[in-house]
């Protein structure tokens, strides 16, 4: 009796297994049939423009991919590119939020403060590279470009979620006589970390593209962006769709290690 | 005795209490009824600190200003945390009560203190094995007895529950009663209770006096004891309503 319950047990499990595998099979099934779809799209445009040098075949671009990834160097620039954007995402997270927390908590430091970053958010990126390149060494004015995109965006996701704390919560805090620390830690910072994993995520993808664009102008050694001006120069397009994949995945990669880290999902709840 | 003498409250052009003046013993459970939109909150508000008067007082017997503790209408519990860290959230700067009534205002609770009186709250009311369930494990029902147990637990010489049963069906109003009675029985802070509601069969059961509250601008219609209630008591308070 106990070995038929617990090969009933067993078979349910499996049946439990094959549930749980079903949906995420769908879910691959349907990814890799819209990357093949796309890469159709990419090969008819291929044949209709019908010249390398505009615009390169997937094959030529994943034959490049694999090829620049088997050196070593590749792996150089990826590492001093990454360290880059990494800096100047730390920067701005670190900030994003002080500065965020303070103008959320005080209307008159908001008012101060507001301004500068509708300038910051307004400010076309070249314009903040060209500036950069005046002021600082040619490996700094990535990191600074970077940062001066994303800050803003860290900014404003801490302050929107700072405003939306639970006004009844914030009294509830107020009438026990919460401490001011942990009512900063247990309850402002708590309800804002959707909104800030929100714009942390955003700012990602906005730094790897801003510090690959101040890389092409500033040319520092060891770059990403080198190599793209590189690609334009000797007329590679098959090379610059293969470091721009490169940047698209990094982007991923780091996406998907802050999301791990921090439990965001895309729903922005707690985990 | 609780006074509060010649108060008077405008919300929005509309006059909410003008010269308003009631008395409410210590040490006993008093309910303030009255209907929808009467005053109810904002006359345990006056007593909570969150609503200021236009004008009048608010004396209190003791010397020292009161201290309140509160179970608001919603269970206002933090969902990030666990029972447990919403609980000690509030003990962590809360100072103890000691001789008697005293506050002592050079001491805070010790952690060890602090779980200890957790764990004592929450065994009194059964809830000890959800100490460290998270908020969104728990039933509608069990969370406001959290919010109850912090109530309780906050060292308090008033206890101020605004409708903290609205809602619920009866048998879980039945869990929370005795939630509430077996805490206020064990309290050792003897702390009097002011409760707001507008069912009257909640009022009979619970209060010790009953303060029917109504009228544009509100006053108190009428009172009654515990020892004069009878079965005719709910008819007259409909009639007050």
């Amino acid at each position: 009796m106990t070995a038929s319950t617990t090969n009933r047990s067993n078979s349910k499990m499996k049946g439990e297994k094959a549930n749980l595998s079903r949906p995420a099979f769908a879910i691959w099934r349907r990814r890799v049939l819209v990357v093949i779809l796309w890469t159709a799209v990419w090969e008819i445009m291929y044949h209709i423009i019908g010249r390398d040098i505009y615009f390169p075949s997937p094959l030529s671009t994943v034959q490049t991919f694999f090829a620049l990834i088997t050196e070593k160097a590749t792996w150089s620039t990826i590492a001093y590119s990454a360290y880059r954007t990494l800096f100047a995402l730390c920067a701005s997270v670190l900030l994003g939020i002080l500065f965020g927390i303070v103008c959320g908590l005080s209307r008159t430091m908001y008012n101060i403060f507001n301004p500068l970053v509708v300038v910051l958010k307004s400010t076309p990126v070249v314009s903040v590279i060209i500036i950069a390149i005046i002021w600082f060494h040619s490996t700094y004015v990535p990191v600074f470009s970077g940062f001066l995109m994303c800050f803003p965006i860290v900014f404003t996701g801490t302050v929107a979620g700072i405003r939306n704390t639970d006004p009844k919560l914030i009294e509830m805090c107020r009438f026990y006589k919460v401490g001011r620390f942990d009512t900063l830690r247990s309850l402002y910072l708590r309800s804002s970390v959707p909104y800030i994993n929100a714009s942390v995520v955003s700012a990602i993808g906005i730094c790897w593209k801003a510090v690959a664009a101040a890389e092409v102008l500033s040319m520092p050694v060891f770059s990403i962006g080198a190599k793209l001006y590189f690609a334009k120069t000797y007329l590679d397009p098959a090379s610059l769709f293969a470091w721009t994949f490169i940047i698209i995945l990094l982007s991923y990669f780091f996406e998907t290690i802050y999301a791990k880290v921090s439990g965001y999902d895309k729903t922005g709840k707690y985990q | 005795m609780i006074k509060l003498e010649n108060i008077s409250k405008e919300y929005g052009g509309k006059n909410l209490f003008s010269n308003f003046s009631a008395e409410f013993e210590e040490h006993r459970v008093s309910c303030i009824l009255g209907a929808s939109g009467v005053g109810k909150t904002t006359l345990i508000n006056f007593l909570a600190g969150l609503v200021t008067p236009d004008s009048g007082r608010i004396n209190f017997s003791s010397d020292t200003p009161l201290r309140a503790s509160y179970v608001f209408q919603e269970p206002r519990l933090l969902p990030w945390y666990n029972v447990h860290d919403n609980l000690d959230l509030i003990l962590r700067n809360a100072r103890p009560l000691s001789n008697g009534k005293k506050v002592n205002r050079q001491k805070l609770y010790t952690k060890e203190e602090r779980a200890k009186l957790i764990k004592q709250q929450l065994r009194l009311v059964g809830l000890e094995d959800y100490e460290f369930s998270a908020i969104s494990e728990l039933s509608g029902g069990m969370i406001q007895r959290v919010a109850l147990c912090r109530a309780f637990l906050y060292p308090a010489d008033i206890l101020l529950l605004d409708e903290p049963f609205k809602g619920q069906d009866t048998r879980l109003k039945e869990e929370l009663y005795e939630t509430f009675f077996r805490s206020y029985e064990n309290d050792s802070m003897r702390r009097t209770v002011l409760f707001v509601t507008h069912d009257i069969s909640e009022a009979l059961r619970l209060s010790d006096a009953i303060y029917v509250l109504s009228g544009r601008p509100a006053g108190i219609a009428g009172k009654f004891e515990r020892r004069e209630f009878d079965e005719d008591t709910e008819n007259k308070i409909k009639a007050l309503i």
